[in-house]
Protein backbone atom coordinates (compact mmCIF):
# COMPACT_ATOMS: atom_id res chain seq x y z
CA UNK A 1 0.00 0.00 0.00
CA UNK A 2 1.03 3.22 -1.38
CA UNK A 3 2.41 5.76 2.21
CA UNK A 4 -0.05 8.00 3.04
CA UNK A 5 0.95 11.08 1.69
CA UNK A 6 -1.76 13.71 2.95
CA UNK A 7 -3.75 13.95 6.46
CA UNK A 8 -7.87 14.13 5.73
CA UNK A 9 -7.54 16.13 9.08
CA UNK A 10 -5.36 18.57 7.42
CA UNK A 11 -6.94 18.55 3.75
CA UNK A 12 -4.04 19.81 2.17
CA UNK A 13 -1.13 18.57 0.78
CA UNK A 14 2.07 19.78 2.69
CA UNK A 15 5.73 20.40 1.92
CA UNK A 16 6.46 17.47 4.63
CA UNK A 17 4.23 14.91 3.41
CA UNK A 18 5.51 15.31 -0.14
CA UNK A 19 8.87 15.43 0.91
CA UNK A 20 8.41 12.14 3.08
CA UNK A 21 6.22 10.50 -0.34
CA UNK A 22 9.47 11.06 -2.30
CA UNK A 23 11.96 9.10 -0.11
CA UNK A 24 9.56 6.68 0.33
CA UNK A 25 9.00 6.34 -3.56
CA UNK A 26 13.02 6.57 -3.79
CA UNK A 27 13.73 3.68 -0.77
CA UNK A 28 10.80 1.71 -2.71
CA UNK A 29 11.49 2.26 -5.91
CA UNK A 30 14.99 3.73 -6.35
CA UNK A 31 13.20 6.90 -8.34
CA UNK A 32 14.13 10.55 -7.56
CA UNK A 33 11.70 12.87 -7.65
CA UNK A 34 10.12 15.91 -6.69
CA UNK A 35 6.91 17.83 -7.18
CA UNK A 36 6.75 21.09 -8.78
CA UNK A 37 3.58 24.10 -7.92
CA UNK A 38 1.92 24.76 -11.88
CA UNK A 39 1.23 28.37 -12.49
CA UNK A 40 0.79 28.30 -16.15
CA UNK A 41 3.80 27.58 -18.40
CA UNK A 42 5.70 27.40 -14.34
CA UNK A 43 6.79 24.54 -13.07
CA UNK A 44 7.99 25.40 -9.41
CA UNK A 45 10.00 23.86 -6.97
CA UNK A 46 7.42 22.61 -4.07
CA UNK A 47 9.03 19.43 -2.41
CA UNK A 48 10.80 16.52 -2.75
CA UNK A 49 14.46 15.26 -3.41
CA UNK A 50 16.39 18.35 -3.67
CA UNK A 51 19.70 15.71 -5.59
CA UNK A 52 17.68 15.04 -8.47
CA UNK A 53 20.06 15.91 -11.53
CA UNK A 54 18.56 14.89 -14.45
CA UNK A 55 14.91 15.71 -14.91
CA UNK A 56 13.96 13.25 -17.32
CA UNK A 57 10.15 12.67 -17.01
CA UNK A 58 8.26 15.80 -16.28
CA UNK A 59 4.52 14.67 -15.66
CA UNK A 60 1.41 16.85 -14.63
CA UNK A 61 -0.44 15.27 -11.74
CA UNK A 62 -3.39 17.71 -11.75
CA UNK A 63 -3.31 21.08 -12.91
CA UNK A 64 -1.79 22.79 -9.90
CA UNK A 65 1.02 19.85 -9.12
CA UNK A 66 3.71 18.25 -11.36
CA UNK A 67 6.11 15.66 -10.83
CA UNK A 68 9.57 15.76 -12.32
CA UNK A 69 11.61 12.56 -11.97
CA UNK A 70 15.12 11.35 -12.60
CA UNK A 71 13.98 8.14 -14.11
CA UNK A 72 15.16 7.56 -17.53
CA UNK A 73 17.24 3.81 -15.69
CA UNK A 74 14.11 2.77 -14.06
CA UNK A 75 11.55 0.31 -16.11
CA UNK A 76 8.54 2.44 -18.11
CA UNK A 77 6.30 -0.63 -15.25
CA UNK A 78 7.90 0.77 -12.35
CA UNK A 79 7.35 4.23 -14.07
CA UNK A 80 3.89 3.90 -14.43
CA UNK A 81 3.50 1.86 -10.78
CA UNK A 82 4.66 4.97 -9.40
CA UNK A 83 2.14 7.56 -11.24
CA UNK A 84 -0.84 5.51 -10.17
CA UNK A 85 0.46 5.72 -6.50
CA UNK A 86 0.67 9.22 -7.28
CA UNK A 87 -2.30 9.86 -8.61
CA UNK A 88 -3.97 7.57 -6.04
CA UNK A 89 -2.63 9.93 -3.83
CA UNK A 90 -3.75 13.17 -5.13
CA UNK A 91 -7.30 11.86 -6.28
CA UNK A 92 -8.10 10.82 -2.49
CA UNK A 93 -7.13 14.63 -1.32
CA UNK A 94 -9.64 16.28 -4.26
CA UNK A 95 -11.81 13.92 -2.83
CA UNK A 96 -11.68 15.92 0.29
CA UNK A 97 -11.22 18.99 -0.53
CA UNK A 98 -9.17 21.09 -3.79
CA UNK A 99 -5.70 20.95 -3.27
CA UNK A 100 -3.84 23.78 -2.20
CA UNK A 101 -0.42 24.02 -2.68
CA UNK B 1 -8.28 47.27 -16.22
CA UNK B 2 -8.40 50.18 -13.82
CA UNK B 3 -10.19 53.09 -14.81
CA UNK B 4 -8.94 55.16 -11.64
CA UNK B 5 -7.47 58.88 -11.74
CA UNK B 6 -3.82 58.26 -12.00
CA UNK B 7 -3.15 61.10 -9.39
CA UNK B 8 -5.57 59.25 -6.74
CA UNK B 9 -4.68 56.22 -7.84
CA UNK B 10 -0.46 56.86 -7.28
CA UNK B 11 -1.58 58.04 -3.72
CA UNK B 12 -2.57 54.80 -3.08
CA UNK B 13 -0.12 52.11 -4.31
CA UNK B 14 2.62 52.22 -1.25
CA UNK B 15 1.40 50.07 1.72
CA UNK B 16 4.17 51.34 4.08
CA UNK B 17 3.26 48.08 6.08
CA UNK B 18 5.38 46.06 3.02
CA UNK B 19 8.07 48.08 3.61
CA UNK B 20 8.41 47.92 7.35
CA UNK B 21 8.28 44.21 7.74
CA UNK B 22 11.15 44.05 6.07
CA UNK B 23 13.55 46.87 7.82
CA UNK B 24 16.06 45.43 10.29
CA UNK B 25 16.25 47.77 13.24
CA UNK B 26 14.50 50.48 11.60
CA UNK B 27 16.45 50.44 8.96
CA UNK B 28 17.30 49.59 5.02
CA UNK B 29 20.12 47.29 4.22
CA UNK B 30 22.30 50.43 2.52
CA UNK B 31 23.89 51.95 5.05
CA UNK B 32 25.88 54.58 2.75
CA UNK B 33 28.22 55.19 5.53
CA UNK B 34 29.89 51.59 5.64
CA UNK B 35 30.19 51.46 1.85
CA UNK B 36 31.80 54.32 1.60
CA UNK B 37 34.29 53.48 4.37
CA UNK B 38 35.02 49.96 2.96
CA UNK B 39 35.93 51.64 -0.59
CA UNK B 40 38.16 53.74 1.08
CA UNK B 41 39.50 50.90 3.45
CA UNK B 42 39.80 48.77 0.91
CA UNK B 43 41.99 51.64 -0.86
CA UNK B 44 45.11 50.08 -3.32
CA UNK B 45 45.00 46.22 -2.48
CA UNK B 46 47.72 44.16 -3.18
CA UNK B 47 47.99 41.67 -5.71
CA UNK B 48 48.30 38.67 -4.01
CA UNK B 49 44.79 39.22 -1.83
CA UNK B 50 43.02 40.10 -5.25
CA UNK B 51 44.61 37.21 -6.51
CA UNK B 52 43.03 35.28 -3.71
CA UNK B 53 40.01 36.85 -3.95
CA UNK B 54 39.66 35.88 -7.36
CA UNK B 55 40.01 31.80 -5.95
CA UNK B 56 37.04 32.26 -4.13
CA UNK B 57 35.27 33.80 -7.28
CA UNK B 58 36.42 30.51 -8.73
CA UNK B 59 35.26 28.47 -6.13
CA UNK B 60 32.47 29.85 -6.75
CA UNK B 61 31.39 31.38 -3.88
CA UNK B 62 29.99 34.91 -3.15
CA UNK B 63 32.35 37.80 -2.08
CA UNK B 64 31.96 39.90 0.48
CA UNK B 65 31.34 43.52 0.47
CA UNK B 66 35.19 44.02 1.51
CA UNK B 67 36.55 41.98 -0.98
CA UNK B 68 34.29 43.76 -3.75
CA UNK B 69 35.45 47.25 -2.34
CA UNK B 70 39.02 45.59 -2.86
CA UNK B 71 38.36 44.75 -6.63
CA UNK B 72 36.74 48.13 -7.09
CA UNK B 73 39.68 50.03 -5.73
CA UNK B 74 42.26 48.05 -8.21
CA UNK B 75 44.74 50.12 -10.28
CA UNK B 76 46.84 48.26 -12.15
CA UNK B 77 45.58 47.28 -15.76
CA UNK B 78 48.03 44.13 -15.57
CA UNK B 79 45.76 43.04 -13.06
CA UNK B 80 42.76 44.22 -13.86
CA UNK B 81 43.60 41.91 -17.24
CA UNK B 82 43.76 38.80 -14.92
CA UNK B 83 40.71 39.66 -13.15
CA UNK B 84 38.93 39.77 -16.87
CA UNK B 85 40.54 36.29 -17.55
CA UNK B 86 39.06 34.71 -14.14
CA UNK B 87 35.88 36.61 -14.68
CA UNK B 88 35.39 34.72 -18.27
CA UNK B 89 36.52 31.49 -16.37
CA UNK B 90 33.94 31.64 -13.60
CA UNK B 91 31.37 32.22 -16.31
CA UNK B 92 32.17 29.33 -18.47
CA UNK B 93 32.46 27.06 -15.26
CA UNK B 94 28.59 28.10 -14.14
CA UNK B 95 27.63 29.03 -17.70
CA UNK B 96 29.52 27.11 -20.49
CA UNK B 97 30.00 29.25 -23.28
CA UNK B 98 26.51 29.58 -23.90
CA UNK B 99 23.93 33.20 -24.04
CA UNK B 100 20.31 33.35 -23.83
CA UNK B 101 18.60 35.94 -25.98
CA UNK B 102 15.42 37.18 -25.02
CA UNK B 103 13.59 40.57 -26.71
CA UNK B 104 11.80 43.14 -24.88
CA UNK B 105 8.20 43.90 -25.40
CA UNK B 106 7.37 47.61 -24.40
CA UNK B 107 3.77 47.91 -23.70
CA UNK B 108 2.92 51.07 -22.79
CA UNK B 109 4.72 54.58 -22.05
CA UNK B 110 1.77 55.94 -19.43
CA UNK B 111 3.76 56.60 -16.50
CA UNK B 112 2.67 58.23 -13.03
CA UNK B 113 6.52 58.96 -12.16
CA UNK B 114 8.86 61.75 -13.07
CA UNK B 115 12.36 60.17 -13.47
CA UNK B 116 14.77 62.89 -14.44
CA UNK B 117 16.49 60.83 -17.04
CA UNK B 118 13.34 58.61 -18.46
CA UNK B 119 11.77 59.68 -21.49
CA UNK B 120 8.64 58.43 -19.78
CA UNK B 121 8.23 60.84 -17.44
CA UNK B 122 4.81 62.10 -16.91
CA UNK B 123 5.53 65.91 -17.30
CA UNK B 124 7.68 65.07 -21.09
CA UNK B 125 5.58 66.75 -23.22
CA UNK B 126 7.51 65.00 -26.07
CA UNK B 127 6.26 61.61 -25.36
CA UNK B 128 3.65 60.13 -27.77
CA UNK B 129 1.60 58.29 -25.53
CA UNK B 130 0.65 54.67 -26.18
CA UNK B 131 -0.58 51.26 -24.43
CA UNK B 132 -1.20 48.61 -26.78
CA UNK B 133 -4.61 46.30 -26.65
CA UNK B 134 -4.27 42.16 -26.21
CA UNK B 135 -4.60 42.15 -30.03
CA UNK B 136 -1.57 44.58 -30.44
CA UNK B 137 0.23 42.66 -28.13
CA UNK B 138 -0.67 39.44 -29.86
CA UNK B 139 0.14 41.19 -33.08
CA UNK B 140 4.16 42.58 -31.82
CA UNK B 141 4.11 39.24 -30.32
CA UNK B 142 4.14 37.61 -33.49
CA UNK B 143 7.27 39.97 -34.76
CA UNK B 144 9.08 38.57 -32.14
CA UNK B 145 8.27 35.07 -32.85
CA UNK B 146 9.20 35.45 -36.40
CA UNK B 147 13.07 36.75 -35.36
CA UNK B 148 12.87 33.28 -33.76
CA UNK B 149 12.64 34.49 -30.30
CA UNK B 150 11.17 32.37 -27.13
CA UNK B 151 12.16 34.60 -24.60
CA UNK B 152 10.73 38.07 -23.88
CA UNK B 153 10.73 40.66 -21.22
CA UNK B 154 7.78 42.55 -21.07
CA UNK B 155 8.15 46.17 -20.23
CA UNK B 156 5.44 48.54 -18.58
CA UNK B 157 5.01 52.28 -17.10
CA UNK B 158 3.24 52.55 -13.71
CA UNK B 159 -0.26 53.70 -14.37
CA UNK B 160 -3.63 52.20 -13.37
CA UNK B 161 -3.85 51.29 -17.30
CA UNK B 162 -0.92 49.03 -16.79
CA UNK B 163 -1.71 47.73 -13.57
CA UNK B 164 -1.64 43.95 -12.23
CA UNK B 165 -4.73 43.08 -13.98
CA UNK B 166 -3.06 44.58 -17.70
CA UNK B 167 -0.08 42.84 -17.21
CA UNK B 168 -1.94 39.61 -16.59
CA UNK B 169 -3.76 39.84 -19.72
CA UNK B 170 -0.61 40.30 -21.55
CA UNK B 171 0.92 37.64 -20.08
CA UNK B 172 -1.78 34.99 -21.23
CA UNK B 173 -1.63 37.22 -24.67
CA UNK B 174 1.76 36.46 -25.13
CA UNK B 175 1.56 32.72 -24.44
CA UNK B 176 -1.53 31.94 -26.52
CA UNK B 177 0.45 33.37 -30.00
CA UNK B 178 1.75 30.30 -32.19
CA UNK B 179 3.26 31.78 -35.20
CA UNK B 180 4.42 29.11 -38.13
CA UNK B 181 8.00 29.06 -38.59
CA UNK B 182 10.14 30.66 -40.95
CA UNK B 183 11.43 27.66 -42.59
CA UNK B 184 9.74 23.83 -42.28
CA UNK B 185 6.30 23.21 -40.87
CA UNK B 186 7.09 24.09 -37.30
CA UNK B 187 5.81 26.79 -34.88
CA UNK B 188 7.45 28.77 -32.67
CA UNK B 189 5.92 30.46 -29.39
CA UNK B 190 7.03 32.35 -26.46
CA UNK B 191 7.42 29.94 -23.68
CA UNK B 192 9.18 32.13 -20.90
CA UNK B 193 7.57 35.81 -20.36
CA UNK B 194 9.39 37.72 -17.55
CA UNK B 195 8.66 41.32 -16.46
CA UNK B 196 9.58 44.67 -16.24
CA UNK B 197 7.27 46.55 -13.95
CA UNK B 198 7.21 49.07 -11.48
CA UNK B 199 6.88 47.82 -7.70
CA UNK B 200 3.53 46.26 -6.30
CA UNK B 201 2.21 45.26 -3.06
CA UNK B 202 2.39 41.36 -2.75
CA UNK B 203 -1.92 41.26 -3.81
CA UNK B 204 -1.11 42.65 -7.18
CA UNK B 205 2.69 40.28 -7.34
CA UNK B 206 0.03 37.35 -6.73
CA UNK B 207 -1.72 38.06 -9.49
CA UNK B 208 1.39 37.77 -12.02
CA UNK B 209 2.82 34.50 -10.40
CA UNK B 210 -0.69 32.67 -11.01
CA UNK B 211 -0.34 33.68 -14.33
CA UNK B 212 2.60 31.68 -14.74
CA UNK B 213 5.34 35.05 -14.81
CA UNK B 214 8.98 33.97 -15.85
CA UNK B 215 11.17 36.88 -13.76
CA UNK B 216 10.02 39.97 -12.15
CA UNK B 217 12.49 42.48 -12.57
CA UNK B 218 12.55 45.71 -11.25
CA UNK B 219 15.71 48.23 -10.82
CA UNK B 220 16.85 49.83 -8.06
CA UNK B 221 18.19 52.93 -10.77
CA UNK B 222 20.47 54.13 -7.88
CA UNK B 223 21.22 52.70 -4.72
CA UNK B 224 22.02 55.71 -3.44
CA UNK B 225 19.76 58.22 -1.32
CA UNK B 226 19.93 61.67 -2.09
CA UNK B 227 20.69 61.06 -5.87
CA UNK B 228 17.43 58.89 -5.61
CA UNK B 229 15.24 62.02 -4.44
CA UNK B 230 16.52 64.29 -6.66
CA UNK B 231 15.85 61.67 -9.73
CA UNK B 232 12.56 60.89 -8.92
CA UNK B 233 10.95 63.63 -7.62
CA UNK B 234 7.32 62.27 -7.58
CA UNK B 235 4.78 59.36 -8.21
CA UNK B 236 5.50 55.99 -6.23
CA UNK B 237 9.04 56.01 -7.52
CA UNK B 238 10.15 58.37 -5.69
CA UNK B 239 9.49 56.27 -2.62
CA UNK B 240 13.14 54.35 -1.92
CA UNK B 241 12.04 51.99 0.20
CA UNK B 242 9.27 50.99 -1.47
CA UNK B 243 11.40 50.30 -5.06
CA UNK B 244 13.61 49.07 -2.75
CA UNK B 245 12.01 46.37 -1.31
CA UNK B 246 9.96 45.49 -4.47
CA UNK B 247 11.47 41.89 -4.97
CA UNK B 248 11.12 41.25 -1.34
CA UNK B 249 7.65 41.38 -1.82
CA UNK B 250 7.88 39.40 -4.56
CA UNK B 251 9.47 36.72 -2.96
CA UNK B 252 6.58 36.55 -0.17
CA UNK B 253 4.31 36.16 -3.41
CA UNK B 254 5.54 33.05 -4.34
CA UNK B 255 7.88 34.55 -7.61
CA UNK B 256 11.24 32.96 -6.22
CA UNK B 257 12.97 34.23 -9.68
CA UNK B 258 13.78 37.69 -9.44
CA UNK B 259 16.46 40.11 -11.06
CA UNK B 260 17.95 43.36 -9.90
CA UNK B 261 19.64 46.13 -11.33
CA UNK B 262 20.64 49.33 -11.54
CA UNK B 263 21.09 51.92 -13.80
CA UNK B 264 24.88 53.07 -14.22
CA UNK B 265 25.62 57.04 -14.59
CA UNK B 266 23.11 58.24 -11.97
CA UNK B 267 25.95 58.42 -9.30
CA UNK B 268 29.12 56.39 -8.71
CA UNK B 269 29.63 53.37 -10.28
CA UNK B 270 31.50 52.05 -7.62
CA UNK B 271 28.99 52.67 -5.17
CA UNK B 272 26.28 51.29 -6.92
CA UNK B 273 28.40 47.67 -7.47
CA UNK B 274 28.30 47.99 -3.73
CA UNK B 275 24.72 48.49 -3.70
CA UNK B 276 23.81 45.50 -6.16
CA UNK B 277 25.88 43.16 -3.83
CA UNK B 278 24.24 44.14 -0.66
CA UNK B 279 20.83 44.20 -2.00
CA UNK B 280 22.27 40.52 -3.17
CA UNK B 281 23.16 39.75 0.31
CA UNK B 282 20.12 41.06 2.07
CA UNK B 283 17.57 39.09 -0.52
CA UNK B 284 19.84 35.94 0.52
CA UNK B 285 19.55 36.57 4.25
CA UNK B 286 16.08 37.16 4.04
CA UNK B 287 15.19 34.67 1.49
CA UNK B 288 17.95 31.83 1.07
CA UNK B 289 18.30 32.75 -2.72
CA UNK B 290 19.85 35.76 -4.70
CA UNK B 291 18.60 37.34 -7.75
CA UNK B 292 18.25 35.28 -10.79
CA UNK B 293 20.16 37.84 -13.03
CA UNK B 294 21.63 41.33 -12.27
CA UNK B 295 21.65 44.23 -15.28
CA UNK B 296 23.68 46.93 -15.81
CA UNK B 297 22.44 49.57 -18.15
CA UNK B 298 24.47 52.77 -18.87
CA UNK B 299 22.76 55.74 -18.90
CA UNK B 300 21.84 56.52 -22.66
CA UNK B 301 20.60 59.82 -24.44
CA UNK B 302 16.69 59.88 -23.99
CA UNK B 303 14.70 62.30 -26.19
CA UNK B 304 13.59 65.15 -23.68
CA UNK B 305 16.20 64.28 -20.88
CA UNK B 306 18.86 66.59 -20.84
CA UNK B 307 20.14 65.16 -17.22
CA UNK B 308 20.30 62.03 -19.66
CA UNK B 309 23.12 63.72 -22.02
CA UNK B 310 24.84 65.20 -19.08
CA UNK B 311 24.99 63.56 -16.04
CA UNK B 312 28.65 63.98 -14.39
CA UNK B 313 28.55 60.26 -13.63
CA UNK B 314 28.66 58.86 -17.35
CA UNK B 315 30.68 55.75 -17.52
CA UNK B 316 32.97 55.22 -19.70
CA UNK B 317 33.68 52.06 -21.82
CA UNK B 318 36.45 50.72 -20.10
CA UNK B 319 34.51 51.66 -16.37
CA UNK B 320 31.56 49.74 -17.90
CA UNK B 321 33.87 46.56 -18.88
CA UNK B 322 35.27 46.50 -15.38
CA UNK B 323 31.44 46.53 -13.54
CA UNK B 324 30.81 44.08 -15.45
CA UNK B 325 33.86 41.99 -14.43
CA UNK B 326 33.47 42.81 -10.56
CA UNK B 327 29.81 41.62 -10.72
CA UNK B 328 30.63 38.11 -12.52
CA UNK B 329 33.27 37.78 -9.69
CA UNK B 330 31.42 38.73 -6.68
CA UNK B 331 28.24 36.74 -7.22
CA UNK B 332 29.29 34.27 -9.43
CA UNK B 333 26.39 32.16 -9.84
CA UNK B 334 24.00 34.77 -10.66
CA UNK B 335 23.19 35.67 -14.31
CA UNK B 336 24.48 39.14 -16.33
CA UNK B 337 22.45 40.90 -18.67
CA UNK B 338 24.12 43.23 -21.56
CA UNK B 339 21.88 44.61 -23.57
CA UNK B 340 21.03 46.63 -27.12
CA UNK B 341 21.41 49.82 -25.28
CA UNK B 342 25.18 49.28 -26.07
CA UNK B 343 26.95 49.62 -29.17
CA UNK B 344 27.73 46.32 -31.06
CA UNK B 345 31.58 46.60 -30.71
CA UNK B 346 31.42 47.17 -26.63
CA UNK B 347 29.00 44.51 -26.72
CA UNK B 348 31.03 41.55 -28.38
CA UNK B 349 33.90 42.74 -25.87
CA UNK B 350 32.19 42.80 -22.68
CA UNK B 351 30.45 39.64 -23.26
CA UNK B 352 33.74 37.68 -22.56
CA UNK B 353 33.64 39.33 -19.07
CA UNK B 354 30.43 37.48 -17.62
CA UNK B 355 27.82 38.04 -19.54
CA UNK B 356 24.76 35.41 -20.02
CA UNK B 357 21.83 36.85 -21.40
CA UNK B 358 21.19 39.58 -24.45
CA UNK B 359 18.73 40.80 -26.58
CA UNK B 360 18.82 41.36 -31.07
CA UNK B 361 16.09 42.67 -33.17
CA UNK B 362 15.01 45.13 -30.25
CA UNK B 363 12.82 47.99 -30.97
CA UNK B 364 11.67 49.82 -27.72
CA UNK B 365 9.14 52.27 -28.74
CA UNK B 366 5.72 51.28 -28.08
CA UNK B 367 4.01 49.17 -31.18
CA UNK B 368 7.76 49.20 -33.08
CA UNK B 369 8.41 45.47 -33.56
CA UNK B 370 7.69 45.21 -37.44
CA UNK B 371 8.27 48.63 -38.54
CA UNK B 372 12.02 49.59 -40.19
CA UNK B 373 12.77 53.39 -38.73
CA UNK B 374 12.80 54.09 -35.36
CA UNK B 375 11.04 57.35 -34.04
CA UNK B 376 13.33 58.17 -30.94
CA UNK B 377 10.06 59.92 -29.47
CA UNK B 378 8.60 57.09 -28.92
CA UNK B 379 11.41 55.46 -26.66
CA UNK B 380 12.45 55.49 -23.00
CA UNK B 381 16.23 55.67 -24.55
CA UNK B 382 18.42 55.38 -27.56
CA UNK B 383 19.55 51.42 -28.61
CA UNK B 384 23.11 51.29 -29.51
CA UNK B 385 22.63 47.93 -31.44
CA UNK B 386 19.47 47.45 -33.70
CA UNK B 387 21.36 44.28 -35.43
CA UNK B 388 19.01 41.50 -36.35
CA UNK B 389 19.05 38.52 -34.35
CA UNK B 390 20.66 36.33 -37.17
CA UNK B 391 23.57 38.68 -37.34
CA UNK B 392 24.24 39.02 -33.58
CA UNK B 393 23.84 35.05 -33.72
CA UNK B 394 25.94 34.52 -36.06
CA UNK B 395 28.94 36.79 -34.99
CA UNK B 396 28.78 35.14 -31.27
CA UNK B 397 29.01 31.86 -33.11
CA UNK B 398 32.14 32.96 -34.91
CA UNK B 399 33.47 33.70 -31.61
CA UNK B 400 32.52 29.94 -29.90
CA UNK B 401 29.58 31.31 -28.10
CA UNK B 402 26.46 29.10 -28.79
CA UNK B 403 23.15 30.44 -28.30
CA UNK B 404 20.54 29.68 -26.50
CA UNK B 405 16.74 29.96 -26.19
CA UNK B 406 16.35 27.47 -23.50
CA UNK B 407 13.87 28.16 -21.26
CA UNK B 408 13.62 24.63 -19.83
CA UNK B 409 14.64 25.12 -16.05
CA UNK B 410 11.64 26.80 -15.65
CA UNK B 411 9.59 24.39 -16.59
CA UNK B 412 10.37 21.74 -14.35
CA UNK B 413 11.28 23.11 -11.43
CA UNK B 414 14.75 24.16 -11.76
CA UNK B 415 13.63 27.80 -10.31
CA UNK B 416 14.51 29.96 -7.36
CA UNK B 417 16.91 27.76 -4.44
CA UNK B 418 16.82 24.57 -6.70
CA UNK B 419 18.23 26.65 -9.45
CA UNK B 420 20.64 28.61 -7.49
CA UNK B 421 22.10 25.37 -5.86
CA UNK B 422 22.17 24.16 -9.06
CA UNK B 423 24.32 27.06 -10.39
CA UNK B 424 26.41 26.71 -7.08
CA UNK B 425 27.19 23.40 -8.03
CA UNK B 426 27.91 24.20 -11.89
CA UNK B 427 25.29 21.82 -12.54
CA UNK B 428 22.61 24.19 -14.04
CA UNK B 429 25.43 24.89 -16.99
CA UNK B 430 25.20 21.36 -17.82
CA UNK B 431 22.15 21.13 -18.87
CA UNK B 432 22.41 24.72 -20.33
CA UNK B 433 25.00 22.84 -22.93
CA UNK B 434 22.52 20.31 -23.26
CA UNK B 435 19.45 22.78 -23.81
CA UNK B 436 21.00 25.38 -25.78
CA UNK B 437 21.95 22.71 -28.24
CA UNK B 438 18.65 21.63 -28.59
CA UNK B 439 16.94 25.24 -28.95
CA UNK B 440 19.97 26.33 -31.15
CA UNK B 441 18.86 23.19 -33.76
CA UNK B 442 15.76 24.41 -33.44
CA UNK B 443 16.76 28.14 -34.44
CA UNK B 444 18.74 27.26 -37.33
CA UNK B 445 16.14 24.91 -38.67
CA UNK B 446 12.91 27.33 -38.22
CA UNK B 447 14.55 30.76 -38.93
CA UNK B 448 18.64 31.24 -39.51
CA UNK B 449 20.09 32.70 -42.74
CA UNK B 450 22.30 30.40 -44.88
CA UNK B 451 25.31 31.77 -43.38
CA UNK B 452 24.47 31.34 -39.97
CA UNK B 453 23.32 28.01 -40.37
CA UNK B 454 26.46 27.23 -41.68
CA UNK B 455 28.42 29.07 -38.73
CA UNK B 456 25.90 27.51 -36.11
CA UNK B 457 26.11 23.43 -37.61
CA UNK B 458 30.16 23.72 -37.20
CA UNK B 459 29.48 24.84 -33.89
CA UNK B 460 27.09 22.33 -32.64
CA UNK B 461 29.58 19.81 -33.92
CA UNK B 462 32.39 20.71 -31.40
CA UNK B 463 29.65 20.87 -28.73
CA UNK B 464 28.65 17.44 -30.12
CA UNK B 465 32.25 16.27 -29.37
CA UNK B 466 32.64 18.34 -25.83
CA UNK B 467 29.58 16.77 -24.50
CA UNK B 468 30.29 12.85 -25.51
CA UNK B 469 33.86 13.55 -23.70
CA UNK B 470 32.42 15.49 -20.64
CA UNK B 471 32.39 12.63 -17.77
CA UNK B 472 29.41 14.52 -16.50
CA UNK B 473 27.13 13.60 -19.09
CA UNK B 474 27.72 9.91 -18.96
CA UNK B 475 27.55 9.52 -15.31
CA UNK B 476 24.75 11.08 -15.24
CA UNK B 477 23.13 8.86 -18.83
CA UNK B 478 22.66 11.89 -20.27
CA UNK B 479 23.77 11.27 -23.89
CA UNK B 480 21.61 8.23 -25.13
CA UNK B 481 18.66 10.54 -24.24
CA UNK B 482 20.14 13.54 -25.75
CA UNK B 483 21.22 12.20 -29.04
CA UNK B 484 17.12 10.87 -28.84
CA UNK B 485 16.12 14.31 -28.71
CA UNK B 486 18.77 15.74 -31.09
CA UNK B 487 17.45 13.28 -33.60
CA UNK B 488 13.81 14.12 -32.88
CA UNK B 489 14.80 17.62 -33.21
CA UNK B 490 16.54 17.54 -36.40
CA UNK B 491 13.66 15.85 -37.71
CA UNK B 492 10.84 18.28 -36.82
CA UNK B 493 9.46 17.99 -33.47
CA UNK B 494 9.79 20.77 -31.00
CA UNK B 495 10.19 22.27 -27.97
CA UNK B 496 12.35 18.89 -26.26
CA UNK B 497 14.42 19.80 -23.43
CA UNK B 498 16.44 18.13 -20.31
Amino acid sequence: MAKEIYSYNNKELSKEKLDSFAKWIFHNHCIKLYFCEIKGSRWSFYAGLHNVIASQKRIMITKKIGMVAEADSVDKKTIDKVINIIKDEVSKIKEVSDVQI
Amino acid sequence: MSMTNPKEWAEQVIKQEEIDKYLINGKDFINEETILNKLSFNHNPDKQRVRDIMQKSLAVERLEPDETAALLNVKDEDLWQEMYDTAYKVKRKVYDNRIVFFAPLYCSNLCVNNCVYCGFRKDNAEEKRRILAAEEIKAQTKYVIEEGHKRMIVVFGEHPLSDADYMVEAIKAIYNVRKKSKYGSGYGNIRRVNINAAPMAIRDLKKLWEAGIGTYQVFQETYHHKTYHDLHPSGPKSNYLWRLYALHRAMDAGIDDIAIGALFGLYDWRFEVMGLLYHTIDLEKQFGIGPHTISFPRLNPAAGSAFSNNSQYKVSDDDFKKIITVLRLSVPYTGLIITAREKADLRKDVIKVGCTQTDASTRIGIGEYGQEAEDKNSQQFILGDIRSLDTVIREFAEMGIITSFCTAGYRCGRTGDRIMGLLKNCVEGKFCKLNAVLTFKEYLNDYASKDTRKIGEELIMKEFKEIKETPFFKNHNLIEKFEEYYDRVSNGERDLFL
